[in-house]
């Protein structure tokens, strides 16, 4: 009779540590959401800053052709403003390339921390299981 | 104030590796891990219970088994114990039988033993008589044996004697023979070295040698034990005598040999001179027959004939010392014939130079030597004076007249090349000065300096600070167009003209300013070129630089001369990368880069440029590798058969995003990618491309 109610108590308690991992695995999941969304919102910060940072240049370009006497539409002006174009483009594509990566990776490890804690929370049900076969040998 | 350009700011980051699955699966990987240890002990505990049952059980089995073979062995026990009794009463039985018959035995063998005791009594008697009379006998024969023996042993102790003494003669011959070869051996190797060592250090003084030897020989021979053995000391001074004859050969002959050396080089340098000595007499008189000092037709004084007979018979002397000089000096035929010819040699040598010298000064040198060339005899007989010199029956030959030829020729070649390599190097030196002052010309001109006018190119060329072509290409630049488009394939022919060692620092800058005024450079790669023009050289030098320029070219173009314009373009840049690299660089943050091994980066510049080669065969702009993601979906936005394009606003839906919120970056990315499957043409996609740059353009405001 005595094993009886040890082998019901151990199975109880297994159930309640599975519950406990799954909770734990969604809240680390939610965490790792929340960090990529994040990193969206700084990339799109970036982008803003490096725009403002070209549009300063191309106005000083224009400041210094004209001061020159120079005709900003033709000639080297517009190979040298189109250089300018074409860094910020490398930029924006570096800058998309790495926010990529990371929302990827976060987005990754948001799966990872679910799937983590259903696992860990399987695992503290066999545990449970096997304690209570051996609790029944005994 | 520099122009302001955009700097790039982002690099693409190498991120950390995503382990998220990989735990993930570590994670199963532990949790199985452990079911599995748990499992195995439920296992475990129950295979113990089983064991442990059946154990009892077999315990039981063995103690009842235990107990019914002890019962049976003590039944057996009982009924062996009832039968060893009865065998033991038995055994008895038959040793009481054993005994009876053994005593029987024993009698019967006394008595026999007793009959055979009487028998051998009589047999002893008889034995004993007989070895008494064996024993007589022995002693005669004894005696008779030992007076015999005294005979023998009297005869062999007179042999014996006999033969000592004579031994005792031979040994001692033998031992003066011995002591006499050992002391003359042992002598003969300290005779051998020092005599020896007496020839070197008298090499050349026999005299000196014979002394020193003759001194060695009295110290040799004064010495007691020679006397103490019949025959030694005269063998070893005959040593020594033989010794020191053998010995004097070397420098008797070094001695008489140098004299002759002596004799024969005083007598050669004194013929030496005297050919010196005429050929020089023989100078002056060509020289002054050749400025009509001496006149041959002359008949008012006989200046001429004198001085021709004074220099003629200069030939005459050279053969009769010649002749007075072998007879002396005890010369081989060979040696003979080689002198007379080394002479003869020098002689007419000597008066052949000293024509062509004089031809040389009236500038018909080369000539002489061409006219020598095709006719010695010719070359002298068509002069009387230099005729007269030469006696009649006497004839340079072909090899002679071959030699002179090369000794001429070489001696007035070398003159003139060096004259050239100094014009050579002055030209050289000219030509760096004139590209580097082109340059930095070129340079201000570019920056809109107002000192560089016509008037100011004009000044440079008269001082000799820059070459005529520099000239015009000065002037062309100040009057034409500055904003020419380099034209990439221009670029990589001087580029490739400019690391040719083979190319002279005038025909690399005729090639930049030709390019230039041909609007195929701009200024300001014709300057940077010219400045590279000076520093090519020293990089043309660095071990395996040719090797690595070569291999990016083969690497990345195969055949240059099919490239197309943005190849070119790319091929340039990493040519330029590659250049720079190995010189040693500032950046644009001003940061200096150490030069760099060849070979340890061109195959690295390859690689990185490779990819550019594919991608932008035709792009007429190219800048930088980069690895975009490849995962975009190129099925957002409309596809090439059905976009829509709006002229006014610019916006095709071909693009991804929306035309508040455009997404430039996916948009290159998905025409890449269309090209690449073939899907639109690269046609198709470059217009699609510009459409997109323009619409960027206006939509960050930059139009």
């Amino acid at each position: 009779m005595a094993s009886l109610i040890a082998v019901a108590a151990q199975i109880a308690a297994s159930k309640a540590a599975a519950d406990a991992h799954i909770a734990s695995g969604e809240a680390a999941a939610e965490s790792k959401e929340a960090q990529a969304e994040s990193a969206e919102s700084a990339a799109k910060d970036r982008e803003l800053e490096r725009l403002i940072e070209l549009r300063k240049v191309r106005a000083a370009q224009r400041a210094y052709w004209a001061a020159a006497g120079i005709d900003p539409a033709t000639g080297s002006p517009t190979v040298i403003a189109d250089r300018s174009y074409d860094m910020f483009t490398l930029d924006q594509g570096a800058d998309l390339i790495n926010t990529r990566q990371q929302i990827r990776t976060f987005n990754n490890e948001a799966a990872s921390a679910r799937k983590i804690g259903r696992i860990k929370a399987k695992g503290s049900m066999l545990t449970g299981l096997t304690s209570a076969a051996n609790t029944w040998n005994t | 104030m520099a122009l302001p350009e955009y700097k790039r700011t982002v690099l693409r980051q190498v991120q950390q590796a995503d382990m998220s699955e990989a735990n993930s699966w570590a994670a199963l990987a532990q949790t199985l891990d452990n079911f599995s240890a748990q499992i195995g002990s439920v296992s475990r505990t129950y295979q113990a219970k089983k064991a442990q049952e059946a154990a009892t059980a077999k315990a039981d089995y063995r103690w009842q088994l235990g107990q019914d073979q002890a019962q049976a062995a003590r039944d057996l026990t009982a009924k062996k114990y009832e039968k060893s009794q009865a065998d033991a009463q038995a055994a008895k039985d038959l040793a009481a039988e054993k005994y009876k018959k053994s005593q029987a035995d024993a009698k019967a063998a006394r008595d026999l033993a007793a009959e055979k005791y009487k028998k051998s009594q009589s047999d002893s008697d008889k034995a004993r008589l007989l070895a008494a009379e064996k024993y007589l006998k022995s002693q005669e024969d004894a005696e008779a044996a030992r007076i015999l023996a005294a005979d023998k042993y009297e005869k062999s102790q007179l042999r014996q004697q006999e033969q000592d003494k004579i031994a005792a003669e031979r040994r001692a011959s033998d031992e003066a023979k011995r002591a006499t070869d050992d002391f003359v051996n042992a002598k003969e190797s300290d005779v051998m070295t020092t005599l020896a060592q007496l020839s070197v250090d008298y090499a050349n003084d026999y005299e000196g040698y014979f002394a020193a030897a003759q001194k060695l020989k009295k110290v040799w021979l004064d010495n007691d034990e020679l006397d103490n053995t019949v025959g030694m000391r005269l063998a070893f001074e005959t040593l020594i005598d033989n010794k020191i004859q053998q010995y004097g050969v070397a420098p008797y002959e070094a001695v008489a040999a140098n004299k002759i050396e002596k004799s024969r080089a005083i007598a050669e340098t004194n013929v030496n001179d005297f050919v010196t000595d005429a050929v020089h007499e023989i100078t002056q008189f060509i020289d002054a027959v050749s400025t009509k000092e001496f006149a041959e037709e002359s008949e008012l004084d006989n200046m001429y004939d004198q001085q021709l007979d004074k220099v003629a018979g200069k030939y005459l002397t050279l053969e009769a010392k010649l002749e007075e000089l072998i007879k002396n000096n005890n010369y081989s035929a060979d040696e003979v014939i080689a002198l007379q010819a080394e002479m003869e040699l020098d002689f007419f040598s000597g008066v052949i130079k000293a024509q062509i010298n004089n031809e040389m000064k009236n500038d018909n040198g080369w000539n002489a030597i061409d006219e020598f060339e095709e006719s010695p005899a010719d070359f002298i007989n068509n002069r009387p004076h230099l005729k007269a010199l030469i006696p009649e029956g006497v004839k340079i030959d072909e090899d002679m007249a071959e030699t002179i030829y090369d000794a001429i020729f070489k001696h007035y070649k070398d003159t003139n090349n060096e004259n050239d390599y100094l014009q050579a190097q002055v030209e050289a030196e000219d030509a760096k000065r004139h590209s580097s002052n082109l340059s930095e010309t070129l340079l201000a001109l570019a920056q809109g300096d107002v000192m560089v006018t016509k008037d100011f190119v004009a000044v440079l060329r008269r001082q000799n600070d820059i070459s005529p072509e520099g000239h015009d290409t000065l002037i062309y630049a100040i009057t034409s167009d500055k904003y020419a488009q380099d034209n990439a394939r221009v670029v990589w022919a001087l580029n490739k003209q400019i690391v040719d060692d083979k190319s002279s620092y005038q025909d690399r800058e005729d090639a930049i300013s030709e390019a230039f005024m041909n609007g195929d450079i701009s200024i300001g790669t014709a300057s940077g070129m010219l400045t590279k023009i000076v520093t090519a050289d020293d990089i043309n030098k660095v071990p395996f630089f040719s090797i690595g320029w070569t291999a990016i070219e083969r690497g990345l173009v195969g055949n240059p001369d099919m490239m197309e314009s943005g190849s070119g373009q790319v091929l340039n840049f990493a040519q330029q990368e590659y250049y720079n690299r190995v010189e040693g660089y500032k950046d644009d943050n001003g940061v200096y880069h150490e030069p760099e091994n060849p070979q340890d980066i061109y195959n690295e510049i390859i690689e990185k440029y490779k990819p550019m080669m594919v991608e932008s065969a035709d792009s007429p702009e190219v800048v930088e590798v980069l690895d975009y993601p490849t995962n975009i979906d190129t099925n957002f936005g409309a596809n090439y058969e059905t976009m829509e394009f709006n002229p006014k606003t610019g916006w095709n839906t071909f693009f991804i995003g929306t035309p508040s919120a455009p997404m430039a970056v996916q948009t290159q990315i998905k025409v890449a990618h269309l090209i690449m499957d073939g899907v639109i043409t690269e046609d198709e996609g470059s217009i699609i491309l510009k459409q997109l740059k323009n619409y960027m353009q206006k939509h960050l405001g930059l139009d």
